[in-house]
């Protein structure tokens, strides 16, 4: 167990578009940590990309019964994660399941536009918790549109966007039957970058009992300064 | 709550002395000059320019006639880069680092867009520019070398003297940005063979809205901004006298000694961040090497912007170089060209010193940082 201690901090606190109860949340975070064998858990976003959480729940009878994550990353990484899993904590799976970015945003009394980002993060790695639970329950069929959707959360570490977005990411084939996958990656394994999207990728489809391979393209995507 | 601001490569805090000897000019002193001469207001104004004019000139051993007066230190770097690739008629090609600040590289995109051809050099792990390359291509005709004395982010002092023997040999035009080297690291433009160099007023607390550049004796560059012939027609505004006369006084009680005491206080945050806080390295060189006020470390597993808040909560402020933090959402591209490494870019800290800091705000500052670092890698999924 990773200790919840609260931040000590100064009540001089002055405001830089963050909302009082993003900076309250950011301060003292609420349930974090991590939950040692959880029914489910996922990692969303990259270091690379400077964002990532790690979520992990206790699902008993469809029922949220735990929820913790551990957070790299800014002021609004830290609030949004912190936020959501005090709305999500003891609601049902099908409550969840409706749950949307915005109502993050909400409830933190709004977030910086630049900062939506990390409420978009914290949304689906919720989202990818649930449809983890739902395959693992046998409710829901491992199929090539929720892989999608599992993978959805994997940051492109050269834009901050998401991977399969752009495309960057693709699946390229499916087996349903024998539950194997191939992805491609759009770049090069020698890239720190696009070995991440392998690795976050991986991290996405965990627990599912896959085999999943990879092809790279080889395509060297860096250069955002041309040299001529 | 005691404040230890330690962000003086963002601005500093102006000095008392200095807000004094401006005051008159806020105030009933409020003329800005016209020609060689002129009413009273227009005399008093021309007068209080040429003095500050001197002290900025013999700080660098320059003539007077080769100090123009701009409004920022990024208007600097841009009348002279832009104001020389206008007057290349062959050899549009300049070149810089991948690690200069962005008035430079803005600039060269600027002139990319109108047919101008750059290169960005390659730099080493401690941030110093590869020379040969920079001669490599010099040799091959470039027109400009525009480029800096002491790194905004991590400090590094390049070779400027080198620099100036490649200028020469090649007959290229070098353009330093000595915005965080002025009045850091000596400099003698006599013995360096450097064509146009920006000086800052804001980052050796004098106040803010005022620049220099040096601008050497028969050096031609073409005015980007049109509209008079005040400042040599290069930055023709109505000028801030009080800034200018700020400018003149900030840079006239510098003392050379509260340097040699800010080198110690570095080499002691750098000693004490390094061996007090886990996983946290140095980003630049040590020793002359580096500009004698500036640390950046990157501590791993945490995010910059986390730690400048929470520092911030605690008092102290500092900078980051992390994506999260900037306007753009990039990591630091300065620390991404030494250490090639997002990690590195996003948990990166730079502590700027200034002769307000103290042996305790060090040491504070350690305690501060190794805290809020402690508490952020205890919620770290890394």
């Amino acid at each position: 167990m990773v200790p919840a201690k609260q931040f000590e901090v100064s009540d001089e606190w002055k405001k830089i578009g963050y909302t009082k109860l993003v900076l309250d949340h950011f301060r003292n975070p609420r349930n974090v940590g991590v939950i040692e064998n959880p029914t489910v858990s996922v990692r969303v976003g990259s270091v690379a990309c400077g964002d990532m959480i790690k979520m992990y729940m206790t699902i008993e009878d469809d029922i949220i019964k735990d929820v913790k994550y551990q957070s790299y990353g800014c002021a609004a990484n830290i609030a949004t994660a912190s936020i959501t899993s005090e709305i999500i904590k003891g609601k049902h799976v099908d409550e969840v399941k409706n749950f949307k970015f915005e109502d993050i945003v909400r409830a933190l009394g709004g977030l910086p536009r630049t900062k939506y980002h990390c409420a978009v993060l914290t949304d689906q790695a919720v989202k990818a918790c649930i449809a983890k639970y739902e395959v693992i329950k046998g409710r829901r069929k491992l199929t090539e549109g929720l892989i999608r959707i599992l993978l959805s959360g994997v940051i492109d570490p050269m834009t901050g966007d998401g991977a399969m977005n752009e495309n960057v990411l693709r699946i390229v084939k499916f087996d349903e039957k024998r539950r194997e996958l191939i992805l491609e990656i759009d770049g090069s394994p020698e890239e720190d970058a696009d070995r991440d999207i392998e690795e976050q990728a991986r991290e996405a489809l965990n627990g599912l009992d896959l085999s999943i391979r990879f092809k790279y393209t080889g395509r060297k995507r860096r250069g955002e300064f041309k040299i001529e | 709550m005691r404040i230890i601001y330690m962000d003086n490569q963002k601005t500093t805090k102006i000095d008392e002395k200095v807000l004094e000897a401006m005051m008159p000019y806020l105030k009933e002193k409020y003329g800005i000059p016209m020609g060689e001469f002129g009413h009273r207001f227009e005399e008093e104004a021309l007068e209080a320019i040429e003095v500050a004019r001197e002290l900025l000139a013999k700080s660098i051993n320059a003539n007077p006639e080769e100090i123009v007066f701009t409004f920022s230190d990024i208007d600097s770097d841009n009348i002279a880069i832009k104001g020389k690739a206008l007057t290349l008629k062959d050899r549009k090609v300049i070149i810089a680092s991948k690690i200069e600040r962005k008035s430079i590289l803005d600039s060269l995109k600027f002139l990319g867009d109108l047919g101008y051809k750059y290169k960005l050099v390659e730099v080493d792990e401690e941030g110093f520019i590869k020379l040969e390359e920079i001669d490599h291509i010099a040799a091959k005709g470039a027109g400009l070398i525009a480029t800096h004395v002491g790194n905004h982010e991590i400090g590094t002092i390049q070779d400027v003297r080198a620099l100036g023997d490649i200028s020469e040999d090649r007959n290229v035009h070098l353009h330093l940005d000595a915005s965080h080297a002025f009045l850091k690291v000596p400099i003698d433009v006599e013995k360096l063979k450097v064509d146009t160099m920006t000086l800052s007023s804001h980052l050796i607390h004098g106040p803010k809205g005022i620049s220099a550049l040096f601008v050497r004796e028969g050096v031609k560059l073409k005015p980007i901004i049109t509209g008079g012939l005040r400042e040599k027609g290069l930055s023709p505004g109505e000028p801030s006298v009080a800034n200018i006369v700020g400018f003149g006084k900030a840079v006239e009680i510098w003392d050379w000694n509260d340097v040699r005491k800010i080198r110690k206080l570095r080499d002691l945050l750098i000693e004490k961040l390094l061996s007090e806080i886990p996983e946290t390295y140095l980003n630049g060189p040590r020793g002359d090497k580096r500009l004698p006020n500036n640390v950046n470390v990157s501590f791993m597993k945490v995010e910059g912007e986390s730690i400048l808040l929470q520092a911030d909560a605690r008092g102290l402020i500092v900078s980051t170089g992390s994506a999260c933090y900037s306007q753009e959402l990039e990591p630091s591209y300065v620390i991404m060209a030494i250490r090639g490494k997002y990690e590195f870019a996003h948990g990166s800290i730079r502590l700027s010193l200034s002769r307000y800091n103290t042996e305790k705000d060090v040491l504070d500052a350690v305690s501060i940082l190794k805290e809020v670092v402690e508490n952020l890698r205890k919620i770290s999924p890394l």
